[in-house]
């Protein structure tokens, strides 16, 4: 089988590479480190003015770095230098960097709070702009985020504020070499089957630890909910509309599939819709009526408030969990959600958000030959470990060397 | 270069880098993964067929001491060998002043 390594610098000049690692990490994007076997002829000529390699180009100038391994090609998303460890000795030396993404979400302070919006979509959107990147976050667009929190703890980091808000909404973010490098986010699925293709490996080694675990956790659910109607099967017809025999701007059912909406849409072509999915929240204008979308059995919808809501006072729940960790870390903090939380939801949520924090404490650890093809999140099986997803791939490759090293977290069962 | 006659001998070694793998199902062995990383090491070794003088050996000697010191030398047979200079071994011949001589050199063909 072939390896091949191509680093080329921003002028599109392939440099002398002895041998490379590479790491892709949940939530963190690339790392990335080269030996080079000699400097490259174009730049002995810094020498004359002492300047280094790093003084050829600017901070942000792009490297291109594809692997080859056997059949794969592994093409990592733009590449910056953060750092080049000269060897007079050898005359060549040692570049390392992360990916442009990273680099342009860690390296920048900035000012959030203009953002009078601090929804997750708009906070997303500002940070997309400001790197110049792309990233979405679904099913979460309307989601608000206490931004000026987190920024009055003296964080001035974009990459807090993404993580933030992936840890609240259960997702990850990978960085993708799609359009120039992309940040993007995915749900944290802890319930997902064993992927199809196992790969090869040399070692697996099984770790558990219970140093920094959380063993509990309090959900206190403050929604203050006034009203109630109870739809009996008969009614729960679909098209069928009725009025709720009250206004409310907040309305959950325990039935989802239920649109809410201001009038009799059935008399009113105009009437708004205000809700979906079982829900409302903070409503423009009240909702009087509802429509069973889809046939099913009897439910209850509850609801409240005819006013706007003052944001983060009303309907939520809290959750409040014991790490033992001081001072607490962002994603330790209490957390508040402005939903209308089903208890399936909250108990669904619940299990995922403690899975991540706890994550660390039961580990497996893969090495084996190179194995390009496999992404963050790939389900890994072995006989007599429990399953577990893929949180870090390293690659190494080089004379003598060449290792596809995986840390992966137990799923499952095996994690609480 | 001397005038004696060399023995000519060469040796070429590939460093392979093999990944044996585990197998997932007991009673089977796991998949073995080779890859050919780097170029193959060739060597030439060059010994004199008669004893050398201590002038001659020390002129040998000198030649391996110099730096990027290279050589091209011809065998018995006709053939012509060139190369870095990698390695000089002398042993005295008991019972004379000469001295047995092994030249190793190593091929160019993969310098940049």
């Amino acid at each position: 089988m072939d390896i091949n390594v191509t680093l080329l610098d921003p002028n599109g000049d392939p440099l002398p590479v002895e041998s490379v690692t590479v790491t892709q990490e949940v939530n963190r994007g690339w790392t990335w480190s080269a030996v080079l076997s000699h400097m490259p002829h174009g730049y002995t000529v810094l020498e004359d003015t002492d300047r280094s390699l790093l003084d050829a180009f600017l901070e942000d100038a792009t490297f291109t770095l594809t692997l080859t391994a056997g059949a794969h090609t592994l093409t990592l998303p733009p590449l910056v230098v953060q750092d080049w460890e000269e060897d007079h000795g050898t005359g060549g030396g040692v570049l390392s960097g992360i990916d442009l993404v990273m680099y342009r979400l860690t390296r920048s302070s900035h000012r959030m709070m203009h953002a009078q919006v601090t929804t997750s979509a708009a906070i997303l959107e500002a940070i997309a702009s400001d790197i110049d990147m792309y990233g979405k976050m679904s099913n979460y667009t309307s989601w608000s985020f206490p931004v000026c929190e987190v920024e009055d703890s003296g964080r001035t980091n974009m990459l807090v504020h993404v993580e933030r808000l992936c840890a609240i909404a259960c997702q990850e973010f990978r960085c993708l070499p799609a359009y120039g490098g992309a940040l993007e986010f995915y749900p944290l699925d802890i319930w997902a089957a064993p992927s199809g293709t196992q790969p090869d490996w040399s070692s697996v080694v099984r770790r558990r630890a219970w140093a920094d675990r959380i063993t509990s956790l309090d959900i206190v659910k403050t929604s203050r909910m006034t009203e109630a109607v109870v739809v009996h099967s008969a009614l729960s017809q679909a098209g069928t509309v009725r009025p709720l025999g009250f206004s409310a701007r907040h309305l959950q059912s325990t039935y989802p599939d239920v649109t809410f909406w201001d009038d009799d849409p059935d008399v009113n072509p105009s009437a708004n819709r205000v809700g979906s999915g079982g829900f409302a929240y903070d409503a423009p204008v009240a909702a009087t009526h509802f429509r069973v979308e889809k046939t099913g059995s009897s439910f209850v919808i509850r609801g409240t408030g005819i006013n706007r809501l003052v944001p983060g006072t009303d309907l939520a729940f809290c959750v409040n969990h014991d790490s033992g960790i001081e001072p607490a870390r962002p994603a330790d903090e209490p957390w508040v959600e402005q939903w209308l939380p089903s208890q399936a939801y909250v108990e669904a949520r619940t299990q995922t958000y403690l899975w991540a924090r706890n994550r660390h404490t039961h580990t497996l650890s893969w090495e084996g030959p190179p194995c390009l093809w496999l992404p963050l999140g790939h389900v890994l099986t072995w006989p007599g470990c429990p399953d577990s997803r893929v949180e870090s791939i390293t690659h190494t490759l080089g004379p003598g060397q060449a290792s596809t090293s995986v840390e992966s977290a137990a799923l499952g069962s095996a994690q609480w | 270069m001397a005038t004696w006659e060399y023995i000519g001998q060469s040796q070429v070694e590939k460093d392979l880098v093999i990944r044996k793998t585990l197998s997932r199902t007991a009673g089977s062995y796991g998949r073995s993964y080779v890859y050919d990383v780097q170029a193959p090491e060739v060597t030439h070794t060059l010994q004199t067929e008669v004893g050398l003088t201590d002038a001659e050996a020390a002129s040998l000697r000198a030649l391996v001491l110099a730096q990027d010191g290279t050589a091209s030398v011809t065998d018995n047979a006709g053939r012509t060998w060139a190369g870095r200079v990698t390695g000089l071994s002398l042993e005295a011949t008991p019972g004379s002043d000469l001295w047995r001589a092994t030249l190793s050199l190593r091929s160019q063909a993969d310098e940049v």
